[in-house]
């Protein structure tokens, strides 16, 4: 007890900071609440080492990552966030659209120049902001201008020079955008640049094979093996400097995963699989109800929120597409959408009984 | 090293435009296998749209492949097909 309170702030990114800073300020919270005073009261001595310790981890974190330390905060750097995404977006449309404006009265090395600068400009002012501030609202829009501005730069290369359109640009694309979301810490970044590359191996395949790059989208089974991949991504690489980035990698990959099943449920004439296209369709949607309830579960025991809402969105699609093909055409439109409602309410139910397991599972445990 | 990442981005852009540039330099030099000379009626000028936002020029190649012309493929009478009003189009 004698020892003075350590006022040390842990390694790590700005992601493991904020989840730090509110486990503190819940506890503060809750030990303020007469609730639980009356059944742990903190002597006055310790009442006062506490707030001093908790004031000064906060305010550390504060200092160190410019995180939210209040509820209120948070609201507005989630606005902020928003702000800075269609800020971004805006600013991208901005600069093709200046560029398509005026390009025509520019000669041809002035053109070369300006496209050719600019992402590196952009990516100075990236790197600039990223100095200056502690937040990423700034430096994330540059980014995101900066990828903008390199994807400009060699379309209109291409179309000055009049060079063959290939997959090959999607590479550096896509290795940019990663490059610049592993240094900045920027997530949208990184699924920008994982769908690129993506894309890139889809298209490189598809252009190997003798069929035009760009009908890359019409194999969808490129992408379900591609969604997976990248889904295992971080089972085998660890990101302790930032930790905020496998979920990126797990929705990315299981949205590419789940879309491209619903793609061949649809279409199955794109697929691979030697069979009858309507058997094609059945199995894939079959595969699709099976393979979206195993993500819910897996979410579950995992603790992944994002792939419990990702596995719950396809799974309800693969179930009404289903349920669509069985009886649409032989059931009244109000009985249909009836029993749709019925499926709903059967599923709420059931999960509540899930739910309800789980917590006598989990006192069972703690008792 | 800390600056290791940002001058990897930097290089990406230079090497990606470097290989752009070498690839259409090696385009143009040598002799050229053909000369081909167009007249408006083949390469037509498309404005751009809408025209106040995009002050490019395009040039576009009006072609027909003439083995592959639909009125000659075998089991097509001609007084079934119109005639072409237009012809295949490609981006110069």
């Amino acid at each position: 007890m004698s020892s003075p309170p350590r006022n040390h702030v842990p390694d790590g990114d700005r992601t493991t900071a904020q989840r730090a800073a509110d486990r503190i300020r819940i506890l503060r919270q809750e030990l303020a609440s007469e609730e639980i005073q009356s059944v742990l009261a903190l002597n006055p001595d310790q009442q006062s080492r506490f707030e001093e310790w908790s004031q000064a981890k906060l305010a550390a974190l504060a200092q160190q990552f410019d995180i939210d330390t209040t509820a209120s905060q948070k609201r507005v750097s989630g606005a902020m966030r928003i702000a800075s995404a269609l800020g971004a977006l805006a600013l991208c449309a901005a600069v093709v659209l200046f560029f398509t404006r005026y390009w025509g009265y520019l000669d041809t090395p002035v053109q070369l120049t300006i496209v050719v600068l600019t992402p590196l400009v952009l990516l100075a002012a990236t790197e600039f902001a990223a100095q200056r501030e502690r937040t990423p609202y700034f430096t994330g829009l540059l980014a995101l201008v900066a990828l903008a501005s390199f994807i400009l730069n060699l379309v209109v290369v291409g179309s000055i020079f009049n060079i063959s359109s290939t997959e090959r640009a999607l590479l550096p694309w896509g290795v940019f955008a990663c490059v610049l979301a592993y240094r900045y810490g920027l997530r949208l970044l990184l699924a920008l640049g994982l769908v690129l590359l993506m894309s890139y191996v889809a298209a490189l395949y598809t252009a190997e094979m003798g069929y035009h790059w760009l009908d890359f989208y019409s194999r969808p089974e490129h992408f379900l093996m591609l969604g997976l991949f990248v889904f295992t991504v971080p089972f085998y690489w660890n990101h302790p400097h930032s930790t905020d980035f496998p979920p990126v990698y797990r929705l990315v990959g299981s949205l590419a995963f789940f879309i491209a099943i619903l793609s061949l449920a649809g279409s199955g004439a794109s697929s691979y699989l030697p069979w009858k296209t309507i058997n094609v369709e059945r199995f894939y949607e079959i595969a699709g109800l099976i393979l979206s309830a195993a993500a819910i579960w897996l979410g579950i025991m995992r603790n992944w929120n994002g792939l419990v809402n990702t596995g719950a969105l396809f799974f309800i699609i693969f179930l009404l597409t289903r349920l669509y093909h069985w009886w649409w055409d032989w059931m009244p439109r109000y009985l249909f959408f009836a029993l749709i409602g019925a499926l709903g309410i059967a599923l709420v139910l059931a999960f509540r009984r899930v739910r309800g397991t789980m917590i006598h599972l989990e006192n069972k445990a703690l008792a | 090293m800390k600056r290791a990442s940002f001058i990897a981005s930097a290089v990406i852009i230079v090497v990606a435009n470097a290989l752009a540039l070498a690839h259409a330099l090696r385009n143009r030099v040598g002799t050229p296998e053909a000369r081909l000379t167009l007249t408006q009626r083949e390469l037509r000028y498309v404005n751009g749209f809408p025209p106040s936002d995009d002050s490019g020029v395009t040039l576009r190649l009006e072609w027909t492949d003439p083995s592959n012309l639909p009125w000659q493929r075998p089991g097509c009478k001609s007084e079934h097909l119109a005639q072409p009003t237009g012809t295949p189009k490609v981006g110069l």
